[in-house]
């Protein structure tokens, strides 16, 4: 349905996406998880006809929308501080964009009763958007880019205004009524948690380019670059020194690896916790038992996360700092 | 040992008693100047001219009540369509400086508050010097095309020149209210708007326009506000055929004495601008709440529509609100017509006469000093106002910076002389101190009045920013009282008291109302000295006029300049 054919903007002489492509399926929920300033929202602004990009294209069913202005789109926007209008009421400021479309009042009255009883909140109507709390506010907002049943949806860190336990029930709700409506919809985060909840296919933006491109359950057992690991806070990332051909040197021992860097060269290698026996995968990684020698503790839902050297695992029996105990991990390379 | 520590004790008790003492009453001590002379300078001839309101006969004579009516109507018709012209301007402009960036921006946005700081009588001087009928361009086109005779061209005396002047001074507060209001809206919500449907003309209508409707209407209110009490603008461009309740309290203060009608005007003016000021403040609280921190970041125009609206409007202002004060040093170097009683042959061109002339003593003349002596009469009334108004305004600002419920009662009563007009004070100080007022000295004391509240709200927050903590670390760290004095509180206060005399300088040296009205012939100001050089025929008396307006121009600007950079925090109120 949408397609962003090689996207560039810069701002300041900087480039901030360069040459950026990607394309949303029908009733795909996909998710633009990036560090802050690393031009989502850009992304988003510029699919709404908010901003114009430098180079390259936007489709939406194989037509061009450069010259489509923003409120002949027919698209949804949400921020996240709900930018409701402060002046109108819960009502019109749902009503809004069906009003712009000229429905008539009977109409308008149906879908609004309708929405509100979706998101939870049936007879708010006339309460004045100020007095609501920053979950109903969002809600609202929700509902306002939804009662257009626009062609696609994009939410901009929809949650990132709220507190952790309203996020958690918002992010169901928003997750259920994607799935009833089927809209096609683009959530932007920084927050991995929310991307792994929501999304079917997540894209990792870096430095103005996307350097992943899957499902999640993949992006997670394979992050394959150091900033990705990041990004989604996994595993314990390593240094280490190639030495020999499958054969990579670490504080921790060496592992027998193959990757891509030549001898001599450094090497970063993501550490995962593993509890089974020792295998080997399918994109080289590899399963090992390493000693492990307990420099802190820290008690952490109900087990015990022993950290040494800057890395750190759970185990489920309290030891004492200084104890070698025995951890088995999965190494992989990252680039 | 014992009785020497017991006197010791005792010594402190009583400094301290001394002190507890001090500190209850210093708050009095603090307003008492300041009460004092407002009490002799403007709730006495207040109370003077009410009384002369409540006379039964003023109220019920049928002519009073027909000038009364007349008067009011003409009021509000002048300040209903300047409010409107000023608006069709401001809006545009208000849009252009939030908007957009370009370059020169600033110094365009500076130039249009100039005229807000201006004399009236430079503004007046400013306008007849371009479109007056002795001005550059009528001047100027009737001497390059003499075929083109226009006959009855008439720009002084006109409600048009009273309109056109009062957009002028007035175009900077929408630019300022509407201008901040419009930058502070968050601009996601005009994008939720767009991407929810709406056009261009449907953002503005359902979420702009309603958004800023505390603002506009803050921003009509002040200039109507400030329509409404116009006085000098409308003397010396309209005449006094031209009357407003302002104009009518002078003509029946001094030409045609009709001391209790020009009371009851008086009483009625104030009434009005006590509503309409009551009005504003609530309003105004209004903008405040409504803004949003994220301030829209105005951006470079881009499509053709744009940059047309930015280049037009740019245009447009520059010729409107440059051309006028640039046209005033031109005009005042030029001659372009003859001198009064010239027989000879004209010499056109560049001229320093009208300066030259300054200095001259004419038998003839209107004054019995030459006209330099004006400048000097301004600047020392000025100097004198300076120091009146400091020596008042200080303790109260001192005693604002912290206020204590006494001082929240008695702030009020500071601005209440900015409520009344000037022209009201002078008719006060008239009806008062009668022959007194034959003294030089009552000239800055009116001045005093209308400076104060400027000079107050000037140091106020100078002394009040000034961090207790500061004080109380330097002294810990071994600073004597006078070390901290010297070291923390002169470097902060010294610009707020320079920022605050140039207010008061700036404000005496343009003062036009008052001084009109209690000024004795043989004591002219400047600016009494323009309007009647303006309204004496003859190319040398108006050459005069010019020449003395760009003194006084040049004088105030430099002062505006001044005040601007030593400004601590700019505000986008008034």
């Amino acid at each position: 349905m949408l397609e962003l054919r090689n996207i560039s903007k810069s701002f300041n002489q900087k480039n901030i996406l360069k040459n950026v492509s990607f394309k949303i399926k029908k009733g795909e929920t996909i998710c633009l998880l990036g560090a802050s300033g690393s031009g989502k929202s850009t992304i988003l602004k510029m699919i709404a006809g908010l901003d114009f990009p430098d180079g390259g294209q936007i489709l939406f069913n194989k037509i061009d929308l450069s010259s489509t202005p923003p409120h002949l789109r027919d698209f949804g926007l949400v921020f996240q501080d709900f930018n409701l209008f402060p002046h109108l009421n819960v009502f019109d400021n749902i009503a809004f964009g069906l009003k712009m479309r000229n429905l008539s009042d009977n109409e308008i009255q149906l879908r609004v009763a309708a929405l509100l009883e979706q998101i939870g909140l049936s007879g708010f109507e006339n309460r004045k958007v100020n007095e609501l709390s920053g979950g109903e506010q969002q809600r609202i907002a929700l509902a306002r880019a939804l009662a257009t049943q626009p062609r696609l949806l994009m939410l901009d860190e929809p949650l990132g205004a709220l507190d952790k336990s309203l996020k958690e029930d918002l992010l169901n709700q928003l997750r259920n009524i994607l799935h009833e409506t089927k809209i096609p919809a683009i959530y932007v985060t920084h927050d991995a948690e929310e991307a792994f909840a929501i999304a079917d296919r997540i894209l990792i933006l870096h430095d103005g380019i996307i350097i992943r491109d899957d499902m999640p359950e993949e992006i997670w057992k394979n992050p394959k670059f150091v900033t990705v690991t990041k990004i989604l806070g996994i595993g314990n990332v390593i240094e280490g020194e190639v030495i020999a051909k499958n054969k990579i040197k670490t504080e921790f021992g060496i592992f027998d690896i193959n990757c891509k860097q030549n001898k001599g060269e450094k090497v970063n290698l993501l550490m995962q916790q593993f509890p089974s026996p020792l295998r080997r995968g399918a994109r080289g990684e590899v399963g090992v038992q390493i000693n492990v020698k307990v420099e802190d503790i820290v008690y952490k839902q109900n087990q015990f996360e022993v950290k040494s050297r800057g890395v750190s695992f759970l185990i489920n029996k309290k030891p004492k700092i200084g104890d070698v105990i025995k951890v088995n991990v999965q190494v992989q390379c990252l680039e | 040992m014992n009785s020497k520590i017991n006197k010791l004790k005792e010594h402190a008790s009583l400094f301290t008693y001394f002190r507890v003492y001090l500190f209850t009453y210093k708050r009095l001590f603090l307003w008492l100047p300041a009460f004092l002379f407002l009490l002799s300078f403007f709730f006495y001839p207040l109370t003077k001219i009410f009384s002369l309101t409540f006379d039964f006969s003023t109220l019920t004579n049928e002519n009073n009540l027909r000038i009364t009516l007349h008067a009011l109507r003409f009021t509000f018709y002048q300040a209903t369509l300047s409010t409107i012209l000023t608006f069709i301007l401001g809006i545009p402009s208000a849009i252009l400086f939030s908007r957009f960036t370009f370059r020169g921006k600033s110094l365009l946005r500076a130039i249009t508050a100039v005229p807000f700081m201006l004399p009236t009588v430079v503004v007046a001087a400013a306008f007849n010097s371009f479109l007056g009928s002795r001005g550059l361009i009528p001047l100027l086109s009737s001497f390059l095309f003499p075929q083109l005779l226009i006959t009855n061209y008439q720009f002084t005396g006109t409600l048009i020149a009273i309109l056109i002047a009062h957009v002028f001074y007035n175009t900077t507060i929408v630019i300022r209210i509407v201008g901040n209001a419009l930058s502070r809206l968050d601009p996601k919500l005009e994008a939720s708007a767009r991407v929810l449907g709406a056009n261009t003309f449907n953002v503005w209508r359902k979420i702009i326009l309603p958004l800023l409707k505390p603002a506009l209407l803050a921003s009509a209110l002040l200039v109507f506000m400030f329509n409404f009490t116009s006085f000098g603008v409308i003397l010396l461009l309209g005449g006094s055929n031209f009357a407003t309740l302002e104009v009518e309290i002078y003509i029946r203060a001094l030409q045609l004495p009709n001391l209790n009608l020009a009371a009851m005007l008086s009483v009625i003016q104030l009434c009005f601008t006590l509503i309409f000021s009551i009005l504003y403040t609530r309003t105004i609280n209004q903008v405040n709440t409504q803004t949003n921190p994220q301030f829209l970041q105005p951006q470079r125009p881009k499509t053709l529509k744009e940059k047309f609206f930015v280049f037009t409007l740019y245009a447009l202002l520059i010729t409107f609100f440059v051309l006028p004060l640039i046209s005033l040093p031109i005009r005042s170097l030029t001659r372009l017509e003859a001198d009064r009683g010239q027989r000879d042959e004209i010499q056109y061109g560049f001229t320093t006469d009208y300066y030259q002339e300054l200095f001259i003593n004419r038998r003839n003349s209107l004054f019995y000093v030459p006209p330099f002596q004006a400048a000097i009469n301004s600047l020392s009334y000025a100097g004198i106002t300076v120091i009146f108004s400091l020596a008042i305004g200080y303790p109260v600002a001192v005693a604002l910076a912290k206020p204590t419920k006494f001082d929240k009662l008695l702030d009020p009563l500071l601005l209440l002389p900015l409520g009344s007009s000037a022209v009201m004070l002078g008719l006060g100080f008239i009806l008062s101190f009668g022959r007194l007022i034959s003294s030089p000295f009552f000239v800055p004391i009116a001045h005093t009045l209308i400076a104060l509240p400027f000079v107050i709200r000037t140091l106020q927050p100078a002394i009040k920013s000034i961090p207790e903590k500061l004080r109380q670390a330097a002294s810990t760290l071994g600073a004597s009282p006078l070390k901290v004095w010297q070291t923390i509180d002169f470097p902060i206060l010294s610009r707020a008291t320079l920022t605050a005399a140039t207010f008061a300088f700036t404000i005496s040296l343009g003062e036009f109302g008052a001084t009109l009205l209690i000024t004795r012939p043989e004591y002219p100001t400047i600016p009494i000295a323009i309007q009647r050089f303006l309204s004496q025929p003859g190319g040398l008396n108006y050459g005069q006029a010019m020449a003395m307006a760009t003194l006084l121009m040049i004088l105030t600007t430099t002062s505006i300049l001044l005040i601007e950079k030593t400004r601590l925090n700019q505000s986008g109120e008034f």
